[in-house]
């Protein structure tokens, strides 16, 4: 067993540190590791403006499509919880599953499709590919949500409330958003992170002047490999990062939940 | 005041409800509700709370008929079984919540709900959350919020069922205490028919969404209208009988025995029911109603002893603080036996 483990764990790093040596390399070229050791990729990468840009881009999508996402997930999840009938909040459920089980390239398609049309003529837009994110990243944030507020006590809160007499926004207001703020905040850094990394949807949807850093990247294969693992460090470190924050957040959202819920 | 009339409900695709119920509670009294598991009792708290609307009949508080009107607005404190306290408010915030929807400024309602925290004696724990608190004291966090807005009646559901026996006792000592102080109208419905006698005004008992007796403990307990409601309010000792005429009932082991007047006619199967406490051991000759008896178990219960006798076939339980060492007969007072239909 333990064997496996490592056997894995060497499977996941083997790539990374293959990076970090063409990143470091200064020429790399028929041989088994590179030759020299220098900064100068990263150096280029940062001062090439379309990278620039494109990691610019990204994280405005990331957190564009976090917001959006927190908009619709947060009333749908009381919806689905407390107000739909039983057919509804199934119906919701197998839909809001759909964007997980289709292929984002069917998906990309259905987008050139319908919105590259003379009535609708969005596709490159960025507020089309915050729309795609918001597609692909949209079942996540919902049911980290979701499956929280089940195993939570908000109907009984509900119900004691109304009888209190509290009015429908004063119960999603005080009851309803203090349980669900957790989920909401580890469920965003889940989307954040797929947004950041996401590149077979912006792919086929974005613009020129939009493109994702994914999408930017799969040009620096083009180019030297120093150049081409320093652009992958980037957006590797990105998502590492974003890994680290959760992962610490949620081990100090669940220190401060184990405070203060009942035992 | 609580007021049902005609009330009827039951559940969708189901028979399970409450059939036309008629009730009323007397303002600043206190009901208790009593049945089994499934009798109903559960049903009509959530039609009086206002969290089910009946298929017929009226909901009134305070001749107000609040039929149509949501829980909310009727202005009803309630306590259910696993308190539903807001386990991210502290105490305070929790006792202080329905003065908060209510629009109540915060000094205003700080200040009364400190008041009523002080009168249950949880003033020094306003600033922890309920799960630091014990059984006992998160009841008393969800009385002090049910009280604190002076709702028109309380409603209890099971409010002791979370906790343990030896709390259990003082904590009915205490919520009598409470609603004598407050001087709220009050329902709550139980299970335990102990809970019943020794807390409620008046009692209510419910079999199978139907109201069988609502009376005074006292007279629940020594003048059931029905074999249902003997049987469910304490121990009780049931003999098969045939009518001689309006005073006198013939048993097959026990012989004649005299009853007081009653209705059922000559000839008539009926069963009769005696308390163990009003059987008398070993009695004055000039008692009626004798038999022959032998002890065939003795169970000891702390203040009182029960034994079970053996009069010819029939089993007869007695149960006394003080009881004889020897006993060879025992006499069924007519006063206090109860004649039921078969």
């Amino acid at each position: 067993m333990r064997l496996i483990t490592y056997g894995y764990l060497v499977y996941l790093l083997a790539p990374i540190v293959l990076l970090l040596i063409g990143a470091f390399g200064d020429h790399w070229s028929n041989t088994l590791l590179p030759e020299g050791l220098t900064w100068r990729w990263f150096i280029t990468v940062w001062e090439d403006a379309t990278y620039r840009n494109a990691m610019v881009t990204t994280f405005k999508l990331a957190l564009t499509t976090c917001l959006i996402n927190i908009l619709l997930v947060v009333p749908l999840v009381y919806g689905v919880t407390l107000k739909f009938p039983a057919v509804v909040q199934s119906i919701t459920r197998l839909l809001v599953m759909l964007p997980v089980a289709v292929p984002q390239l069917v998906i990309g398609f259905a987008f050139i499709l319908a919105f590259s049309t003379a009535m609708l003529p969005w596709l490159g837009s960025p507020w089309l590919l915050v729309a795609g994110h918001v597609v692909v990243t949209f079942p996540y944030l919902f049911y980290t949500v979701y499956a929280d507020i089940e195993a939570s006590p908000l109907k009984a809160y509900e119900r004691m409330a109304q009888s209190l007499g509290a009015a429908e926004w004063q119960r999603f207001v005080h009851l309803y958003l203090p349980l669900v703020y957790r989920s909401v905040f580890t469920g965003s850094l889940t989307v954040a992170a797929l947004s950041i990394g996401e590149f077979e949807l912006s792919n086929l949807i974005s613009g020129f002047m939009t493109q994702p850093y994914p999408v930017v990247l799969i040009q620096a294969f083009y180019r030297t490999t120093g150049f081409a693992c320093a652009a992958t460090l980037f957006l590797l470190s990105l998502a590492l990062l974003f890994s680290l924050f959760s992962t610490l957040v949620q081990w100090r959202l669940g220190r401060s939940s184990s405070r203060e819920l009942p035992q | 005041m609580i007021a049902l009339e005609s009330i009827q409900f039951h559940y969708p695709h189901s028979s399970v409800g409450v059939h036309d119920i008629n009730l009323q509670v007397e303002t600043g009294e206190f009901l208790v509700v009593v049945g089994a598991s499934g009798s109903g009792k559960s049903t009509l708290l959530q039609l009086i709370a206002g969290f089910l609307t009946p298929l017929q009949g009226r909901v009134l508080l305070d001749h107000q008929d609040v039929t149509q009107l949501s829980c909310g607005e009727r202005g009803l404190g309630i306590v259910l079984q696993d308190y539903v306290l807001f386990n991210h408010m502290t105490v305070l915030g929790n006792v202080a919540y329905p003065l908060k929807v209510k629009g109540v400024r915060q000094g205003e309602r700080h200040r009364r709900a400190r008041k009523i925290l002080h009168d249950v004696g949880l003033e020094a724990l306003e600033n922890v959350y309920p799960h630091q608190l014990s059984g006992g004291q998160q009841q008393r966090v969800a009385i002090a919020r049910a009280l604190v807005f002076e709702p028109r009646a309380l409603l209890l559901d099971e409010p002791f069922s979370a906790l343990d026996a030896s709390r259990r006792e003082s904590m009915r000592q205490e919520l009598k205490h409470l609603q004598r102080q407050f001087g709220v109208t009050t329902l709550m419905i139980t299970h335990d028919q102990e809970e019943a006698l020794m807390l409620g005004d008046h009692v209510a008992i419910l079999e199978q969404g139907k109201l069988l007796q609502h009376s005074s403990p006292h007279q629940l307990y020594t003048q059931p209208v029905n074999e249902a409601v003997a049987r469910f309010i304490g121990r009780t000792n049931f003999i098969d009988a045939q009518v001689l005429d309006s005073q006198r009932i013939e048993t097959a082991d026990l012989g004649i025995l005299e009853v007081t007047p009653h209705a059922f006619t000559t000839g008539q199967t009926v069963r009769a029911m005696i308390r163990p406490e009003a059987i008398i051991a070993n009695p004055a000759s000039d008692i009626a109603n004798q038999a022959p008896a032998t002890v065939i178990e003795r169970q000891f219960l702390g203040a009182q002893q029960r034994q079970y006798l053996l009069c010819g076939t029939t089993t007869l339980s007695l149960e006394s603080a003080s009881m004889p060492d020897h006993i060879t007969h025992v006499a069924l007072p007519p006063t206090h036996i109860h004649l039921f239909n078969r």
